[in-house]
Order: structure tokens, then C-alpha cells, then sequence
């Protein structure tokens, strides 16, 4: 991928992206929710976005889930974001606010360029690639089912609306392993306010 | 994963046996050879021991400290104050970057603070789930699933502890890697390891100071949550078979309970939810009957946790827990509907 080659996209409304980056939060009330999945089945723009928003925050947030999406990914966010002239420090970037800045636009342009520049071109990249190429999750763990056939969009959009709501049931009831309870809270500490 | 239970004494607690290694460690660890006496406090445990002293440390010991939680790129730290006394655990988390929130528990209770949005939602611990055999007998049973291979002593957060490994006798969980004090039975850093032994997370005191006073101030809430909107999260226990549904878990898990619920408070979301735990690893069994029929597709993965979704009859079941995707699916594909019960 020519990491120098600028995409041409169509942006939603300034307002429509932070309503889609407060639904990624978890922020907005539950018909507010479904209005924005709603939307997100028939505005094939705004789930460009809603991918990328996605895909940039799980870099930020995880070299081993942004690897779902494509090999090196959360490396290449980084490495775009570094050479960005900003004041914005890569590490101080969580996923949300990383959207949000991009969702808002204020002097974010070395946000703005890394979703230009590397992450929709990947994206489209990864869509030709098989789901799990070159995922080191995949390497170790047969996640693939082979026999699916190719998610639809709503699915897809369903599935990470969803998930939340039960990693969170099932902290709430599941049993401690070998680790102190406290361990639950820990690892959900990086997801957003509820 | 979590919490044998705030409030409730959990199924790594409760031994008298661990009992006495936690009173014979809870003295200070002093500044000289702390190797060296990690490796004479190890000297002669038995595995079963070994998992009775760290259930012990982990519900009834008195720590403080700064825990550092590693998932790939992300790197998380919380504050960590926990007491035990006659009423019980009390234990309060704060988060120390990202957005600010704490978690208090108290009794069968845990209040999530968000500051930033004015909420508390409040998880009650009623049903949740805790682990039926207790001591010897709940250790044994870890043991008929998982190999424990004792290790090396390495110092973690300035104190020497003894390595020990849990190896999965099978393929359906993870292992673990773990670093005990020997004097406490405190776990002060755990790693949870692939089939091929990389690193899922980690999590790992950077300082800790165990058996010394808590105050009360150092367990309370860092701000008033007057006027901040609550949020109460709430269960019912239920019988899954009595509602014609069916769970085949493998081998080593054990149901420990079953609730009715709304997910995320949403009243047109209802649920059954069942855990199963072999112990060490915990699955969640999601049942929504009548819920939007969902397309097959691969298991999804966060951090430790895999999460599998399929169709059966109207009803939409999702396998959620601490467990290779395989697993998740492999349960998921057990659930059977029944009308005729």
C-alpha cells in the first residue's frame, strides 16, 4: 500500500459523525442507538466511516484486535500519526477521543490524513483479503468459520453493537478465576462510560 | 471473568488450610533476601495448597497497590485498595489513565462511578455465580483439568514469588502463568496463555503493601455522586430447563447459576443467562428468545474474551468467556430447545 496516496470520500455532516462516534461510545440513549443502526444499514457512507472509526480505534487500542483487520495496522496508524505534525500524542490517543477528534475535525489533521491515508485504503484492501490473512489470531486460533458465507453489513454492524452488552452481563455474574475480582473491572476499564 | 463474588465468600476462599499459610505470610516481607524466602516459604506445597493459599489471599487478604493490565498495545493502570474484615471484602479500583471511573464494592454490591456522565450503575451480586467446592475439594477438581508446574522464584513488584504454571490438559482452555507470593498466597502478576503459549494479558502489581492498615477514607468513593443519575442492575435466578432450553458444557464445566434478565437495562432485550466455570476459566450462555435472527459468522474475539452467536429456532444464543473461540462455539452448538419439558 502507497502510504503517500491521498483518497478522494464523500464526509458525512460534521453532526452526523459525532453522533456516530458518541454511538461507538456508548453515549447516546437507546433510540438514539437504534435510530444510528437504522441509519448505518441504509447510508453506505456513513459505515465507510463507522469502519474506520472502528478500525482506528481498535489500532489505538490493540495491536491484536486492529490485526483482525489487517496486518500491521495499529503499527501503521502509528507510524502515520507520528509524522504528522501535531500536537496530538499517539499515546495519549485512546480510541474514542481518537474518533472523536476525527469526528469533529478540529485540528486534527494528522488524525484526518492517517484515516485517509492508511486506514480506508486498508480497509478496501482488507475486503479483497481473506478475513483472517496474515492475523496472528488466526495463526493461533482457528477463529475463521469456513463454512459462513460473507458477513452482510448489518450483521457485522450488529454484532459489535451488541457485544458490549454481554461482556458486560457476563463480568457482572461470571466467577472469579485464579485472579482477584477486582481483575473484571480492570480489564473493562478502557471501555467507554455507560 | 469475574468476582467469586463481591460479598460472598468465593470458591478460592474459605479453606482453613490456606487459612494458615495466609496467617503464617501476612507479616511484612523484609528488605533481605526476599528470593530466599519466598523459596523457603514454597518449600514442600503441594498444587492443591498452592491454589488454596492464592484463593485464600485473593478474598480475605488486606493489600493496596497499583496493578498494570497489558492486552497487546493497550496498557492499563488501576489503583487497587482491598480489606477483609468480619463483614466481609471491601475493595475500591481507580482507574489512573483514560477516562476517570471507580468501582467500589461493598457486601454483595459493586457501584461503577462515571464521573464524567453523573452515573453510578449499580451490579448486585445476588446470583452471581460461585464456584460449588470449596478448598480441597475445589482445588482437586481445577487439578483434574489443568497441570500445575511449579517454577523458578522472580522478584515482581520487589517481592520474590514463586512461579507456577497451569497448564490446560486439554484444548478447550487457557493457561496460565502465575507469580505468588508465598508468604500471602497473594497473586501479584498472572499472564492467561495461548495453545502456544503467547501471552493473551497480563496483569501485574507494579507496588504493593500487603497485611499493612486500611483506613476507611482510603475505601471511599473520590466524589459525591449527589445528583449524579443511578443505574441498578438487576437479575432474576430461573431454570433454564424449565423454559424448554438445554446446555451441554465440556468437561470440567460446572453450571453456577442461571438468571433471567434485561441486558443493558433495555426492556425489550430480555435474556437467560447461564454460567459454567471449570474453575479457572468462566462462560456466560446467552438465550434471546425472539430477538432479531442474526447471519453465522466466525467467532469474535476481545482480549481474553471470545464471544460465538448463532440462531436457534427464534431465539439468539451467544457463548461469552475466558475461553479459546473453539470453546465458545462448541457450546453455543450444544444448545437445544425442547418444547415438549
Amino acid at each position: 500500500m502507497n502510504s503517500t496516496q491521498r483518497t478522494e470520500e464523500p464526509v458525512p455532516a460534521d453532526s452526523d459523525l459525532e453522533l456516530l462516534s458518541a454511538w461507538l461510545d456508548g453515549e447516546l440513549e437507546a433510540a438514539q442507538a437504534g435510530a444510528m443502526v437504522d441509519r448505518l444499514k441504509g447510508d453506505a457512507m456513513l459505515r465507510v466511516h463507522f469502519e474506520a472509526f472502528s478500525v482506528a480505534g481498535d489500532a489505538m487500542r490493540s495491536q491484536e484486535v486492529a490485526a483482525c483487520h489487517v496486518a500491521e495496522l495499529a503499527s501503521r496508524v502509528r507510524r502515520a500519526l507520528d509524522a504528522e505534525p501535531t500536537r496530538l500524542s499517539p499515546g495519549a490517543l485512546a480510541g474514542s477521543q481518537l474518533r472523536r477528534h476525527v469526528a469533529t475535525g478540529v485540528g486534527v489533521a494528522a488524525a484526518a490524513a492517517m484515516l485517509a491515508v492508511v486506514v480506508l485504503p486498508q480497509l478496501r484492501g482488507s475486503e479483497m483479503a481473506s478475513p483472517q490473512t496474515g492475523s496472528p489470531i488466526a495463526a493461533t486460533e482457528p477463529v475463521a468459520n469456513k463454512g459462513a458465507p460473507k458477513h452482510s453489513v448489518p450483521n457485522t454492524l450488529a454484532a459489535r453493537s451488541t457485544l458490549d452488552a454481554y461482556f458486560r452481563a457476563h463480568r457482572e455474574l461470571a466467577a472469579t478465576g485464579v485472579m482477584p475480582s477486582a481483575v473484571a473491572y480492570i480489564r473493562s476499564s478502557g471501555e467507554p462510560d455507560r | 471473568m469475574s468476582g467469586s463474588g463481591f460479598g460472598r465468600v468465593g470458591w478460592w476462599g474459605a479453606s482453613l488450610v490456606g487459612a494458615a499459610f495466609w496467617l503464617a505470610g501476612s507479616a511484612a516481607h523484609g528488605e533481605d533476601g526476599p528470593v530466599d524466602s519466598a523459596a523457603a516459604s514454597a518449600r514442600g506445597r503441594s498444587p492443591v495448597q498452592w491454589l488454596q493459599a492464592i484463593e485464600l489471599a485473593a478474598q480475605r487478604g488486606s493489600y493496596t497497590g497499583t496493578i498494570v493490565y497489558q492486552h497487546g498495545d493497550e496498557v492499563r493502570a488501576s489503583r487497587i485498595v482491598h480489606f477483609f474484615d468480619a463483614s466481609g471484602p471491601r475493595e475500591r479500583v481507580q482507574t489512573l489513565d483514560g477516562r476517570p471511573r471507580e468501582f467500589i464494592r461493598q457486601g454483595d454490591q459493586v457501584q461503577c462511578l462515571y464521573p464524567q456522565q453523573h452515573r453510578v450503575v449499580i451490579e448486585h451480586a445476588r446470583h452471581r455465580a460461585a464456584f460449588p467446592a470449596l478448598g480441597e475439594a475445589g482445588s482437586a477438581s481445577v487439578l483434574e483439568h489443568y497441570a500445575l508446574q511449579q517454577g523458578d522464584v522472580e522478584r515482581v513488584a520487589g517481592v520474590g514469588c514463586q512461579v507456577l504454571k497451569l497448564v490446560p490438559l486439554d484444548t478447550l482452555r487457557y493457561g496460565y502463568r502465575l507469580w505468588v507470593d508465598p508468604g500471602s498466597g497473594l497473586l501479584l502478576k498472572v499472564q492467561m496463555l495461548s495453545s502456544d503459549e503467547s501471552v493473551i494479558e497480563q496483569i501485574a502489581f507494579s507496588d504493593v503493601r500487603i497485611g499493612e492498615p486500611i483506613s476507611p477514607a482510603q475505601l471511599k468513593p473520590s466524589w459525591s455522586t449527589n445528583g449524579w443519575s443511578v443505574v441498578r442492575r438487576e437479575s432474576h435466578a430461573t431454570e433454564l430447563s424449565r423454559q424448554g432450553w438445554s446446555v451441554t458444557a465440556p468437561d470440567g464445566f460446572r453450571r453456577l447459576t442461571e438468571v433471567e434478565r434485561n441486558l443493558e437495562n433495555d426492556p425489550t432485550r430480555a435474556a437467560l443467562q447461564a454460567v459454567y466455570s471449570d474453575g479457572l476459566a468462566t462462560v456466560s450462555v446467552f438465550i434471546e428468545p425472539g430477538a432479531p435472527a442474526v447471519e453465522p459468522e466466525p467467532a469474535q474475539r476481545r482480549g481474553p474474551l471470545s464471544a460465538f452467536t448463532r440462531q436457534v429456532g427464534d431465539a439468539r444464543v451467544t457463548v461469552v468467556g475466558d475461553v479459546p473461540p473453539t470453546t465458545a462455539r462448541t457450546i453455543a452448538e450444544s444448545v437445544r430447545f425442547s418444547a415438549d419439558h
